[in-house]
Order: C-alpha cells, then sequence, then structure tokens
C-alpha cells in the first residue's frame, strides 16, 4: 500500500506477511502485534496515522504505519547484519 | 457466525484491558483491533477456511497476546484497584482460557483434528499453571 510516495501497511497485513515470510501456520497474536507496533512508534522508527474514511469501503478504518527516516536506517541495518549473520539489533540505542 | 463470537470475545477482552486508560490510547487500541478482525475474516473466507477454524484462530491470537496486552496496559498505567478485584479478574481469565481449552478439544474431536485436541489441551494446562503461578505470587506480596 502507498500513501505519498512511501509504503505503508496495517497491523493484520504485517501479521499476515510474516506468516507467509516465516512459512508459519498462524498469525502473530494481536497483543504481541499492537505492543511491538507502539514500541517501534515511541523509538520514532514508525509514523502512523488512521486511513481516509472515503478509502475503507464500508470496514472498519485501518490504522496505517509507514516506517520513518530513523526507521529505514533501522531497517537497512538490520537488514546487513541479517545478510552478515549477525544478530540484528533493532533498538535504537543502547538500553 | 462462529468467528464472528469469537471477534466480539476479542474486542470485550481489548474494553476490559483498556478500561481506565486515557479515552485516545484505548479507543486506538479498540480500532486497530476491530479493524484487523475484519481483515482476518474477511482473508481467511477468502481462502475458503471454515468458520470454526478461523474463530479458533482468532481464539488463538487472543489467548497468546494475553500477557503481551497485559504488559503493554501495565506500562501505559499501572493496575490499580483492590485485591479482590484483582483476584477475581484472573480467575475469570483462568475460567476463559480453561473455556476455549475445552472447546478446542470438543472441535478437534468432532472434526478428528488431534492437533485442535492438542492447543486444548496445552490451553487447560496454561490456565492451571497460569492460575497458580498468580496465585502464589499474590501469596507472596501480600503475605498470605
Amino acid at each position: 500500500m502507498h500513501r505519498a510516495g512511501q509504503v505503508t501497511f496495517h497491523g493484520f497485513g504485517l501479521a499476515q506477511s510474516m506468516r507467509e515470510q516465516q512459512g508459519s501456520r498462524s498469525l502473530t497474536s494481536h497483543g504481541t502485534l499492537y505492543k511491538a507496533l507502539s514500541r517501534l512508534e515511541e523509538f520514532g522508527l514508525l509514523a502512523s496515522g488512521w486511513e481516509d474514511a472515503a478509502a475503507n469501503e464500508g470496514r472498519p478504518r485501518r490504522r496505517l504505519y509507514e516506517l520513518t527516516g530513523k526507521g529505514i536506517h533501522a531497517a537497512e541495518r538490520a537488514g546487513a547484519d541479517q545478510a552478515a549473520g549477525r544478530t540484528p539489533r533493532l533498538a535504537p540505542g543502547p538500553a | 457466525m462462529r468467528s464472528r463470537r469469537a471477534a466480539g470475545l476479542v474486542i470485550r477482552w481489548a474494553r476490559s484491558y483498556t478500561r481506565h486508560l486515557p479515552a485516545p490510547i484505548a479507543e486506538r487500541r479498540i480500532d486497530e483491533i476491530k479493524a484487523d478482525l475484519y481483515d482476518h475474516i474477511d482473508h481467511e473466507e477468502a481462502r475458503g477456511t471454515g468458520d470454526g477454524r478461523i474463530a479458533l484462530g482468532i481464539l488463538s491470537r487472543m489467548v497468546r497476546g494475553l500477557a503481551a496486552d497485559a504488559s503493554w496496559r501495565g506500562r501505559i498505567r499501572p493496575w490499580r484497584g483492590d485485591l479482590m478485584r484483582s483476584i477475581a479478574a484472573v480467575f475469570a481469565a483462568v475460567l476463559a482460557i480453561a473455556a476455549i481449552g475445552v472447546a478446542a478439544i470438543v472441535y478437534g474431536g468432532e472434526d478428528d483434528a488431534p492437533g485442535l485436541v492438542l492447543i486444548g489441551v496445552v490451553l487447560i494446562v496454561g490456565a492451571i499453571a497460569f492460575g497458580m503461578r498468580t496465585a502464589h505470587r499474590r501469596g507472596r506480596t501480600t503475605g498470605l
């Protein structure tokens, strides 16, 4: 999904995409998924907003997420770490 | 129809753990879960998944996320209330998980699905373990 040139995604879409990538039979739980998304937003890695009322076609409106500049950088670093066989670190800094 | 009832149960659970949170935070979480449930049911129906299996998938997602829901809620605003109310909430949660386990065993038996029966057994054992662990912790913190 695209919004203003950025790739956006919503909760169920992300859960579904992770299920396909991992070849898993079950979807990520609601609690784990939305807790993780809210933490990533707090870290400044994601930004979110409700979809336009006109776009929802009669279904409940979705919360759309997109990576921020910091999020894109963290995702690229995590991808590089994974390619190099290192454990990706997604937290923005030391705990 | 069972999937709609399961979705209703998830929304009731979301309303219960977002109670007493600031309205924008609570509404956002509930609205997000409503949209997720709608998309989940829509997606599975389009794939031709049976209604009972969709319902179990929804309940499984709810049960697996209970701890994360509670931890998210506690981080935003720590749980308050008297001891008896919190014990009643834990007891209700244990009963709900055990009931889902029994339902999984019954459906699994009817559909000849050993996987579902196993999930049911795991849920019941998990509910008992969760109840005992919570009772043990409460006993330690209150000196009972």
